[in-house]
């Protein structure tokens, strides 16, 4: 190693990359147009990633493989569940394939790295995802959020144990120590507020956690009304289990982001029974895009659709009738026109709030069925109230959306 | 140069100096050249994240392959040197020296924390140790939400500007001139690990890796100079770090996560411990094959930890040693492979 050979190295280095400097940059003005799937298909939210790709694939299907007279290109791409993964694949297929849309993530983590890289390449991605952040502190003009706001899972939900139990009063809070637990119990203190209910108690559980009985004991205690689950997932299948061996009939269990059709199956129907969970798609949702939606996806995959493949199904059909709508395939142009559209989408009137890219959407609350009254074996439960109250303005965080 | 297969462990030093001088020159222009048409074979910022994972790479083969320290906690520096860089970036402190100079304080710090605590220990208790420290910065940085970010990462991270005399600022936001500064970068560590690796300090090092009781009974500080290893390693991994949050201007909780601790080992062991290309060859090939084989099917990993099984079983001494010498099981006869 010597000192002449560095700097002789150094100066080689620096013209040689001044060449590949001048490569052009490629872009695609005709030929498909590139919709990306960056979801995870490994990792800890594998499930999904399978789930986004089938319903965003049946929903270009549906429109005929084209849009203005342009072939619809999916590309794919395993996010890993990893932020770091994500980026990394969101970028290449922008700079390497022409990506222009995607949809990503499935994980709230994941979906706001890929937006800071949706805001400077001028990408439009349609996210979904539990946090709140995605339209407010982190907003972002070229990034929409499907999922509903905490706040109105929240809302909808209590409105339903309002009016159901109009004697109950008192609620404990389990939370999940996460970004996302930790969003539905401020919601819940909010909602709480406004329909005069009162909070005795919360506990955290870390992400993960196996054994509940030290907080289910503390929640037998308190004799709350209502046992509040603001976690998700296989913590909340763990939870209601080891709650219902409580033998504790008079508190209702109400989960308002707790658990989707496909996980309610790993539940006992006798665990399940009685169970108030707000849902952001339920395959019953009564409206002509559902149920072309599930009767196709169900003859094409022999199974209901749950919340992700709605997701991408509904996401990219939006994304699709923008572009009609805007008549051009410009990222810009789509975004103007999603954020000024109505229109029939699968969960009913749905619309863009242009001060926040929040979906404008009803979310759904329903209530477990006995396993006497399911008619087959995926019947878990029956929609009872569909509501969709927006976040109060005053709690946003999202200060103004920047120019295109 | 002396980066190729050959040991650059104690016996080789006086091949270097004693060397031809043209290899030398035929193998810095080599490394040169690789590094220049690489953002011509793929993606850019696939080509960045080579250069940088291959820092990352280079100073943990510092520990493994000269020093023979398997710390399973390297993520911990690349994370710290992340945060330090980004938050200062997010916080509108975009000048270039400064940012790299507190990445480069603070990932040091970290590294010599870690390092007290963990150094004396041998084998398996040093591995556990750095491993468990890499734990415990990681729940550090979720926790700490207000400067991390927390699950959510650490967003709005700029990229710095560097201030010339003469030639006046350059920005890096056009992503061919962040790569050509990562590249330049990744030539300087590359550099500066085979000064120190060839060092007398090298040398001490790699012969406490073949006896640590004989290299300490001639009289060498052994733990001070590992210490110092480790902490030159870390500070090296907190500018790949910082790098990384440049390029995509987040730093993802990830980024501190032991997996990249497992898996910057791994690209050690692929690409070969006895060089300093070794480790960029096996991040180049790891990065590379991640995206190639996500491609073809859902399950990948399976067939990443598959090409990892046999790299390990049929070229024990990396792929650079598939470059450089007949491989073991092409001639027929089994070696064991160095430790």
């Amino acid at each position: 190693m010597r000192m002449a050979s560095t700097r002789r190295s150094l100066l080689l280095s620096a013209a040689a990359l001044t060449a590949t400097s001048m490569l052009p940059a490629r872009a695609q003005k005709t030929g498909p147009v590139a919709i990306g799937v960056i979801t995870p298909t490994t990792g800890t939210f594998a499930y999904a990633g399978e789930l986004v790709a089938r319903g965003a694939a049946l929903a270009v299907e549906m429109h005929g493989g084209k849009i203005l007279g342009r072939d619809i290109r999916l590309l794919t791409r395993d996010d890993e569940g990893k932020p770091a993964s994500g980026v990394r694949r969101v970028q290449e297929a922008v700079s390497s394939e022409g990506m222009r849309f995607f949809l990503g993530a499935y994980s709230s983590a994941v979906g706001l790295a890929e937006s800071e890289i949706a805001q400077r390449e001028k990408v439009l991605q349609f996210a979904a995802g539990g946090s709140e952040d995605f339209t407010g502190s982190r907003c972002g003009r070229y990034t929409l959020q499907w999922s509903a706001h905490p706040y109105t899972a929240m809302r909808a939900t209590l409105d339903y144990a309002r009016k159901a139990f109009p004697q109950k009063k008192t609620i404990y809070t389990l939370t999940a120590d996460y970004v996302f637990g930790q969003a539905l119990l401020k919601y819940a203190k909010v909602v709480a507020a406004e329909l005069g209910f009162e909070l005795i108690g919360n506990d955290n559980h870390p992400f993960g956690e196996r054994q509940y009985t030290q907080y289910l004991t503390k929640v037998v205690a308190a004799k709350p009304d209502i046992l509040l689950l603001n976690t998700a997932g296989a913590d909340a299948v763990t939870a209601i289990r080891q709650f219902s061996s409580f033998g504790d009939d008079k508190t209702a269990v109400v989960g308002p982001w707790t658990l989707e059709v496909d996980q309610l199956a790993e539940l006992a129907p006798e665990m399940r029974t009685g169970l108030i969970l707000g849902q952001n798609y339920y395959p019953d949702i009564d409206t002509p895009a559902n149920k072309q939606f599930v009767a196709n996806y169900t003859k094409k995959f022999s199974a209901p659709p749950g919340y992700s493949a709605a997701y991408a199904y509904d996401a990219v059909r939006a994304i699709l009738l923008a572009m009609e709508a805007a008549n051009s395939t410009e990222v810009a142009d789509v975004i103007k026109s999603l954020e000024q559209m109505s229109w029939d989408g699968v969960l009913g009137k749905m619309s863009i709030d242009p001060k926040n890219h929040q979906l404008v959407r009803p979310y759904f609350v329903v209530r477990c069925k006995t396993a006497a009254d399911m008619r087959n074996p995926t019947d878990f439960a029956e929609i009872v109230a569909t509501e969709g109250k927006q976040q109060p303005a005053e709690l946003n965080e999202c200060k103004q959306m920047p120019a295109l | 140069m002396n980066a190729d297969g050959e040991p650059a462990g104690v016996s080789d030093a006086g091949v270097s100096k004693s060397g031809p001088h043209l290899v030398s020159i035929a193998k810095v222009a080599c490394v040169i050249a690789a590094v220049a048409v690489l953002p011509l074979m793929m993606p850019i910022n696939i080509a960045t994240e080579i250069m940088i994972f291959g820092i990352f790479a280079m100073a943990t083969n510092l520990l493994i392959g000269t020093a023979g320290l398997y710390s399973f906690g390297q993520a911990a520096f690349f994370g710290a040197g992340g945060y330090a860089a980004g938050f200062l970036l997010a916080h509108g402190w975009t000048s270039l020296p400064l940012v790299f100079g507190f990445a480069v304080v603070v990932t040091g710090l970290l590294a010599a924390a870690v390092g007290l605590v963990s150094i004396k220990r041998v084998g398996i208790y040093f591995m556990m140790l750095t491993f468990a420290c890499n734990q415990l910065i990681y729940y550090a940085a979720y926790s700490w939400r207000s400067v991390t970010g927390g699950e959510d990462g650490l967003a709005g991270v700029r990229r710095p500007v560097l201030e010339l005399p003469f030639v006046g600022a350059i920005p890096f936001d056009d992503n061919r001139v962040f790569y050509a500064f990562t590249a330049v970068l990744f030539l300087v560590a590359m550099a500066f690990l085979v000064r120190v690796v060839e060092s007398p300090f090298g040398l001490v090092l790699a012969a406490a890796r073949q006896n640590t009781r004989r290299a300490a009974s001639l009289g060498y500080p052994v733990a001070k100079l590992q210490l110092v290893a480790f902490i030159i390693a870390g500070a090296v991994s907190g500018i790949a770090g910082a790098l990384f949050g440049m390029l995509y201007r987040i730093v993802p909780i990830d980024s501190v996560h032991w997996f990249g601790s497992a898996y910057v080992v791994f690209m050690v062991v692929i690409g070969g411990t006895r060089s300093m290309i070794g480790p960029a060859l096996g991040a180049f090939v790891f990065i590379w094959l991640q995206g190639l084989l996500s491609l073809t099917w859902s399950r990948w990993p399976l067939l990443l930890g598959l090409f990892v099984v046999a790299t390990m079983i049929f070229q024990p001494d990396g792929l650079l040693a598939l470059l450089t010498k007949r491989p073991a099981w092409l001639s027929g006869r089994r070696e064991r492979s160095r430790s």
